[in-house]
């Protein structure tokens, strides 16, 4: 793990005015925050708006944030803020209860989008995930092993290295190149 | 190179980056849109596989947000421009704690010495012209200090110099025969 969180660097440099470094985090946690979004919402294009609106609210506050929780724990609490206040809004009644942000890490977006979902942005999705899941199954072990360790079991770096027995900088490389080899397939999709 | 860099993509999406790399590729991230076009591919992937992808992909949304934040930095300058016409008002405002600085040592040199005189007085804020208009009118003889003061301050304007208080007018007030008579 990186000395210091990314997420804390990168609104620190946020804070000091540095624009761009607002899209990385935006980039890291768009899919999740629309995905979260859909979730109250119950409609793509809704979800989007809602998640924009969401990270716009985080960008004008976050000269306020000091840190004491994590940038996701922060943007997700905003991203449900703003969903209900939507929902209210367009007159429609917000859920009972909240969804806190380890839920909606731990949260399977496919049991609740499969009820809303029409079947060509399913189509997409799914797409999307054979071509992943065929992509993984053509890797070479070592890299399936190492790409499997991280995204599916969420072992770190060294952990990995000590069931891999290899050492670390072997770890960041065949996980570099699994992802890499992943992204060439799903380049046509994607671009 | 291009490999090495995107490594380091890979390593900072796992937030397994050392401090100096970090910040360094942090630089280039910011700078270069493909490099953030290849981190939002290797973030699809790791959603996918953690089940977090919306129903449509749209690897273009940090674009749209970051339109959206380059026009709210737009409404924001506004204010900014405000403050900018504010900066004369915060010279007035210098100007006035001058002015009372002056009024209250002055009024102390003169309680010192009651015989000093001609009273000088700063024109400016409220708080003197109230004063001015409830105090007795000063019996002071045009000696001293003061005369110097106001004469040099008079010299200094004629002369389009700043005198030696800019923000502060120092009017002198010259004994009229009768005020003097009513002195005695």
């Amino acid at each position: 793990m990186g000395e210091r969180s990314i997420d804390q660097a990168l609104v620190e440099r946020v804070q000091q005015g540095e624009k761009r470094a607002f899209d990385i985090l935006v980039l890291k946690y768009q899919n999740k925050i629309i995905q979260l979004a859909y979730r109250y919402v119950h409609d793509h294009d809704e979800a989007m708006d809602v998640a924009q609106e969401a990270f716009i609210k985080a960008y004008r506050s976050l000269g306020k944030f000091r840190g004491d929780s994590a940038f996701f724990t922060w943007i997700y609490r905003i991203a449900i803020n703003t969903a209900k206040n939507h929902l209210v809004a367009s007159g429609r009644r917000p859920p009972r209860t909240d969804l806190d942000a380890q839920e909606a890490e731990q949260y399977d977006g496919a049991t609740g989008l499969r009820e809303y979902a029409t079947p060509e942005h399913v189509l997409l999705r799914d797409e999307l995930k054979e071509t992943i899941a065929s992509a993984i199954k053509e890797l070479p072990d070592d890299l399936r092993t190492a790409i499997t360790l991280r995204e599916l079991e969420g072992l770190s770096y060294e952990e990995i290295a000590q069931t891999m027995e290899c050492p670390i900088g072997t770890v960041r490389s065949r996980i570099f190149r699994a992802r890499d080899a992943i992204d060439t397939r799903l380049k046509t999709l994607l671009d | 190179m291009k490999d090495k860099i995107h490594e380091q993509l890979s390593a900072l999406l796992d937030d397994e980056l050392a401090d100096a790399e970090q910040s360094l590729l942090v630089r280039q991230l910011v700078k270069e849109s493909g490099l953030r076009e290849q981190l939002s591919h290797y973030q699809v992937v790791s959603d996918a596989l953690h089940d977090k992808l919306p129903q449509q992909i749209d690897t273009r949304f940090h674009e749209r947000v970051h339109a959206a934040v380059q026009q709210e930095a737009a409404i924001n300058a506004a204010p900014s421009r405000y403050r900018a016409l504010l900066r004369p008002l915060a010279g007035l405002a210098a100007a006035a704690s001058v002015a009372v600085v002056a009024v209250v040592s002055l009024q102390t040199m003169h309680q010192q010495d009651p015989a000093a005189t001609p009273s000088v007085a700063t024109a400016p804020t409220v708080d003197s012209y109230i004063r001015a208009e409830n105090a007795p009118t000063p019996v002071v003889p045009a000696r001293g200090l003061d005369v110097y003061l106001v004469n040099h301050n008079e010299y200094a304007v004629n002369r389009g110099m700043q005198g030696m208080l800019p923000y502060v007018r120092i009017v002198g007030q010259d004994m009229r025969p009768e005020d003097s008579r009513e002195a005695e």
